[in-house]
């Protein structure tokens, strides 16, 4: 008897656990939303990649604007992911490879913004899961001004952080 | 038989040659003004004898309306805001109001009052996460106004559509096919139109491909209109102490504008969408006609008012059990129509701050 009341206690305990949990996941929790990776067919992923390697012009001898980045990636999502980040002011990525936490970028000086604002695309391919996962933005950075080390946090949740503006990930200078 | 192929052949084809010189020297003597250069000839029946007509120079222009998917907000309020104005600027929603005062005031009229007309037109739009219902108006264009609609799946399909201009033939004669205007309604970036912003494939008009399009495409009064966010920006920054500052010499409106010579119509700061489809008044009203009329009606059509309509959309926005969001107000699962198209353009918003909120022209470089 006493084993029972000391079970039912137990389970009522769990059970207003999980209400406390659920209330804190929807009152603190709730304006985010899943980052966005969508299903695509590999054999699209593959073509799509190709082309875009095939964007990769020989370097020019033009001055160029570098920046070091240190980018944090879920580590389950970086095991077979190839990450391509893009400028808006070029076609070509600024870099298109396996994920590697540290990569240096560079772009054509005379292409950017007296201001070295740009906006940057991470698009995260994963050929063998027939998936593309998405890192926009619609914000500007100034990522090639004087800073020569920035730490990019891409996103696990996109963060709406009112009703236009989403933020997917977060650049710090280093 | 052979030879009296060779004796008649030879006899007609003179004749030919002989009237067609005849047509194209009175022509030469005559021109008419809107011939620009030597007329063609068509050989027609008249009375039973063949003669030679002249064929002026015509030229058949081709609206195009791009409806770009909508996957940013992705809720009830703005899921059909490209819809909209797009279904108008093509002509389906008879003609859109200018608004004066409120939110959109400083709306142009310029496509508030529908592209200028045209003998063809083309719907391009990319038929991304767009439910049946959401896709009725642009099959009404294609069904009711015999518009031809497009799917773009990728970036190149867009110069695929703006390129497709093919020669026609009309009695004989030679009809030259030129755009007139065309219509972005899109999300955007800086110099970016971005057709499928937050989605995949990428599908973008930019200032690094823009010209794979034909240089010449347009008619001589041709333009563009962007009503995607900062078409007339090159610069990214989100505040600026003057105009110059956003480089709008080096933007994508500019440089179409100086390739097609054209004009080209955008937006230097982000364009705002929210009078497109409903007065933000009335949105309290609009939650609440859609909350009480859905309880089992979760997968139709539900007509909220003389005005607007929801189109069911299962899964379309955020919040569950009704707690918060688009489920707490009772639009989850819909999406916003209006009956009648949009009723006004996209106008400019506050942001990037500094810059004007009109929507700009941009004149080919060297045009007064």
């Amino acid at each position: 008897m006493t084993a029972i009341r000391r079970n039912g206690r137990i389970l009522i305990g769990l059970f207003g656990l999980t209400l406390v949990l659920l209330g804190l996941w929807l009152l603190l929790g709730r304006k985010g939303e899943r980052m966005k990776c969508i299903q695509v067919a590999k054999a699209d992923i593959r073509s799509d990649l190709a082309s875009l390697q095939a964007l990769a012009a020989p370097q020019t001898r033009q001055p160029r604007r570098s920046v070091t980045l240190h980018i944090d990636l879920d580590a389950s999502m970086a095991e077979d992911g190839i990450l391509a980040i893009q400028s808006s002011y070029q076609e070509r990525p600024l870099s298109l490879g396996p994920y590697s936490s540290e990569i240096t970028v560079s772009i054509d000086a005379a292409s950017i913004p007296a201001d070295g604002y740009d906006i940057w695309r991470f698009t995260l391919f994963r050929p063998e899961k027939g998936e593309v996962c998405l890192w926009p933005s619609d914000e500007g950075f100034p990522f090639w001004r004087e800073a020569k080390r920035l730490r990019i946090r891409l996103l696990q949740e996109r963060q709406r952080l009112d009703e236009a503006r989403v933020r997917t990930y977060v650049v710090e200078p280093e | 038989m052979g030879q009296s192929q060779r004796l008649f052949f030879p006899t007609r084809q003179l004749d030919r040659l002989r009237e067609q010189r005849a047509a194209l020297e009175t022509a030469k003597a005559d021109p008419s003004p809107d011939a620009k250069s030597p007329p063609t000839t068509a050989i027609a029946q008249a009375g039973g004898k063949e003669v030679i007509a002249r064929c002026p120079e015509r030229i058949k222009r081709k609206n195009i309306v791009f409806i770009a998917s909508e996957c940013h907000y992705d809720d009830f309020w703005w899921k059909m805001m490209f819809v909209a104005p797009g279904y108008s600027a093509a002509g389906g929603g008879g003609i859109p109001q200018r608004i004066d005062g409120g939110v959109a005031a400083g709306a142009t009229p310029l496509v508030s009052l529908g592209l200028r007309w045209a003998e063809l037109t083309t719907v391009a739009y990319v038929d991304q996460q767009y439910t049946r219902p959401e896709k009725l108006p642009i099959e009404r264009l294609r069904d009711h106004f015999k518009h031809q609609i497009v799917v773009i799946k990728k970036t190149e399909d867009i110069f695929a559509v703006m390129n497709d201009l093919p020669e026609q033939e009309e009695n004989g004669c030679q009809v030259k096919v030129k755009l007139q205007d065309v219509a972005f309604f899109s999300h955007g970036l800086p110099s970016n139109i971005t057709l499928n912003y937050e989605n995949y494939p990428h599908i973008e008009l930019t200032n690094y491909n823009y010209r794979r399009i034909k240089a010449d495409a347009f008619v001589p009064d041709g333009r563009i209109y962007s009503y995607a966010c900062r078409t007339g920006t090159y610069a990214s920054s989100e505040s600026f102490n003057n105009s110059a500052d956003a480089e709008a010499d080096k933007s994508l409106a500019q440089k179409l504008a100086n390739y097609l010579n054209i004009s080209v119509y955008a937006f230097m700061v982000r364009s705002h969408y929210r009078p497109v489809l409903r007065d933000p008044a009335d949105s309290t009203a609009i939650a609440a006609a859609l909350k009480s009329k859905r309880k089992g009606h979760e997968l139709e059509i539900l007509s909220l008012s003389a005005e607007h309509e929801a189109l069911p959309h299962p899964g379309l926005g955020n919040g569950f059990w009704g707690l918060y969001g688009n489920s707490g107000e009772g639009t989850k699962g819909f999406a916003l129509w209006r009956k009648q198209g949009a009723r006004a353009m996209p106008v400019g918003h506050d942001t990037p701050t500094g810059l004007p909120q009109d929507l700009r022209e941009y004149k080919p470089a060297g045009a007064p």
